[in-house]
């Protein structure tokens, strides 16, 4: 009997052990291993001169080209620190970060911010603070318009943006030689000052067309641009500047009324095959967009694309801010590599060399001529360098990003397509509407 | 005999065979659903809060939030329609592949399945490229048929909308039906049908009071198994709406009217920028118990004759 007992008990024991064993491997390797991905073998020098920096650094990141093309001039300078790439996609990204921080485990060294989602990364407190000691990032260097981008709600620099990415409108030449009489881009921002203009314009070209030319695509084309101008942030805190929205919801409304939109799903199929159709004239473009956007979707065309600044000016269009991870074991080797790439005239060079993604650094836009990137026959001989840096570059604006940009935008998305679809629905019911949606899942917001 | 007295070194075997699987049911299942339990008295977010709450959570979620309860609502839409048209209409496909006017049953069988076997993701980009507004197959349909006059955003309203996930689920899930119900209809005893038409009756006869009553068993697997999985619908309706842009979702699709519980917890939890722990797993609990009621409800009302299990 007492054998049976102890044997019985022996297996129970052996089961619990086993079981508290496996639990406990499960959810305790974050406490205290909180490297995870990175490796903990920085021997960082602690002289001051950054060129000693060694280790190995965690990137995760989506832009592999570019990462590895300016990797290589990183390292031709910095041939101690080792640069490895996990590639996550941008949409996967906030997730990815957000399941490891839960679970406890680590972050890579180098954390990526996209612009959709940068504004609620910073608010994670997983990026260190580059206005501190020892870093002390000198940011008049930055142009005016990145500071309110890369800065967190405490007012700490969390980083430094990969490429700055202005805003501006494509337009089919021959629509607007058809319509406006002329396709010189100067000629066409002369000629729509303001939006008010713009969407006046918009409901001629919709009656002379017979209701088959629209300025924009749709309302999320110009809610791209609208919410993006200017300097005044929807969020300020928990705080909702109704009054701020209602102006971009009227606006946008008034498109509508004015037939001045397509009523094509932004970044659909059909939206994507009217780049080589004759049904819209106007799409917002970043620097990114004739790359990726633009000639994908237009392969067949030459000479019939153009630039111009958009009405009450540039925007920015995107963007990805670079940080580090503030419980980096290798903090020196990421500083030494994110000041070089981001902070400094040569990794400007670097960059513009790989990817011809303009760093917004004051002193590397002194001289501007090197960035000209020549004629473009397919822009109809315009010299796109040269089109961001002089006309774009110098009056764009930024709003403070916040943690709530992506349900912003998210709701905003779901009210304007009621509202292209809906006649009777105005600006004011959108707003109400847009309120519910951003209360359900923050009810901690004000709306004034 | 003597009676069994728990662990024995006789019958310890199946006990340390049967160990591996329930360790890893301790710490893949047992550990998360009592885990969830706790962060759903809590009001974790990843912003540094993680304070327990007692149900406040659920007190929110259940008195205050009309979101959930919309959701709520809006699978029962869905299931009211979908699930009795996939009953009637599973068994008269299935009793039709089944019937000796088809040759090729495989063909058949596997034809209707197919629609099971795509992944949801497909499926909502099919859907939404049928049903798009402006350039849809749908629309462009019915304007060259002369049907309609002016495009319909089929997508963009809370009726329509609905009609199309009901639509997506119901095909999706068809050939599923018939696969099991054309199973049933096979294991019935072909004497009894033989009988039957010996006796006079005429083949309604023989589909309603044979068919029908002896698929009773396949019936109540798939309405509570369709019960559970309809609760949990969140992927047709969030790839319909989840938008082209990368990252971004019309969350909940026009007027909230495709919201989904699951929806919603992922929503509260990891889409947005809300991250807010507690909440998605106090949804996540609120939804366990309607699926449970429900469940008990279903099975009890297609046993409401008592006769059998």
């Amino acid at each position: 009997m007492h054998n049976l007992f102890s044997k019985k008990a022996s297996v129970i024991a052996l089961v619990l052990t086993l079981c508290f064993t496996l639990v406990l491997a499960g959810c305790g390797s974050g406490s205290n291993n909180t490297s995870g991905d990175s490796s903990s073998t920085n021997s960082a020098d602690h002289s001051n001169d950054p060129a000693n920096a060694s280790g190995k650094l965690t990137v995760w990141g989506w832009d592999k080209a570019w990462f590895e093309g300016t990797g290589a001039k990183f390292n031709e300078k910095f041939p101690n620190v080792k640069l490895e790439f996990v590639e996550v996609s941008a949409g996967d990204y906030l997730k990815k970060i957000q399941t490891s921080i839960a679970a406890g485990s680590g972050l890579p060294d180098i954390i990526w911010g996209e612009a959709a989602f940068r504004g609620a990364l910073y608010e994670l407190n997983v990026l260190q603070s580059l206005s501190e000691e020892p870093y002390n990032f000198d940011t008049s260097n930055l142009l005016d318009f990145e500071l309110p981008l890369l800065t967190n709600s405490k007012g700490e620099l969390v980083g430094l943006e990969q490429s700055g990415s202005p805003g501006a409108l494509a337009y089919k030449r021959d629509l607007a030689k058809e319509y406006f009489g002329t396709d010189d881009p100067d000629a066409l921002t002369a000629m729509f000052p303001d939006w008010d203009t713009f969407i006046a314009k918009g409901k001629e070209v919709y009656e002379k067309s017979g209701g088959k030319t629209f300025m924009l695509g749709s309302l999320m084309d110009a809610y791209t641009i609208l919410s993006n101008q200017g300097t005044t942030a929807v969020v300020d805190g928990t705080k909702v500047n109704t009054q701020e929205l209602l102006r971009i919801f009227t606006q946008l409304q008034s498109i509508r009324d004015n037939n001045a939109e397509g009523k094509l799903a932004m970044w659909s199929p059909t939206w994507n095959a009217s780049y080589s159709q004759d049904n819209v004239i106007f799409y917002p473009s970043a620097n990114w967009s004739p790359e990726f956007v633009i000639k994908p979707n237009d392969k067949a065309s030459n000479g019939r694309w153009g630039l111009m600044v958009p009405p009450e000016g540039g925007y920015p269009y995107g963007g990805t801010t670079i940080g580090i991870w503030k419980d980096s074991k290798n903090k020196d080797a990421a500083w030494a590599y994110l000041n070089w790439l981001l902070g400094t005239d040569e990794g400007a060079e670097a960059n513009f060399a790989t990817s011809d993604y303009i760093l917004p650094l004051k002193s590397f836009f002194k001289d501007t001529s090197k960035l000209s990137s020549g004629a473009d026959e397919y822009f109809g001989g315009q010299d796109l360098g040269k089109f961001w840096v002089e006309k774009v570059f110098p009056n764009m604006k930024s709003k403070a990003v916040t943690k709530y940009d992506q349900d912003i935008y998210s709701s905003s998305e779901l009210v304007l397509q009621v509202m292209a679809q809906d006649n009777s629905f105005d600006a004011k019911q959108a707003l109400d509407k847009w309120e519910e949606q951003l209360k359900k899942n923050h009810p901690e917001l004000t709306f004034e | 005999m003597q009676k069994s007295k728990g662990i024995s070194s006789k019958n310890k075997w199946p006990y340390l065979f049967i160990t591996p699987y329930f360790l890893s049911y301790a710490v893949l299942s047992l550990f998360p659903i009592l885990f969830t339990l706790y962060i759903s008295l809590t009001d974790w977010d990843l912003y540094g809060n993680r304070n327990f709450i007692g149900f406040s959570n659920y007190t929110q979620l259940f008195f205050h939030d009309a979101f959930f309860w919309k959701s709520l609502l809006n699978v029962m839409i869905f299931m009211a329609v979908y699930l009795p048209a996939l009953v009637l209409m599973g068994m008269l496909v299935a009793s039709l592949i089944e019937s000796k006017l088809i040759r090729r049953k495989t063909l058949f069988r596997l034809s209707v399945f197919s629609a099971y076997m795509t992944t949801p993701v497909a499926v909502g980009i099919i859907f939404s490229l049928l049903f798009d507004w402006q350039g849809g197959f749908f629309n462009n349909m019915l304007m060259e048929l002369g049907i309609i006059q002016e495009k319909i955003n089929w997508l963009g309203s809370a009726s329509s909308s609905r009609w199309v996930v009901i639509l997506m689920v119901f095909w999706k899930n068809l050939g599923y039906f018939v696969m099991f119900y054309t199973a049933g209809m096979a294991s019935i005893d072909t004497s009894i049908y033989e009988a039957a038409v010996i006796d006079g009756a005429s083949s309604k006869d023989v589909f309603t009071r044979i068919t029908i009553p002896l698929l009773k068993p396949i019936n109540l697997f798939l309405i509570i198994t369709s019960i559970i999985s309809g609760l949990q619908l969140v992927e047709e309706p969030m790839l319909l709406f989840s938008g082209w842009a990368s990252g971004s979702s019309m969350v909940g699709g026009p007027d909230g009217s495709t919201f989904t519980p699951i929806w919603y917890m992922f929503d509260a939890s990891f889409n947005g920028s809300a991250f807010k722990y507690g909440k998605g797993a106090a949804i996540a609990y609120g939804t366990f118990l309607f699926i449970a009621l429900f469940s008990v409800v279903g099975m009890k009302w297609i046993n409401r004759g008592g006769d059998d299990k």
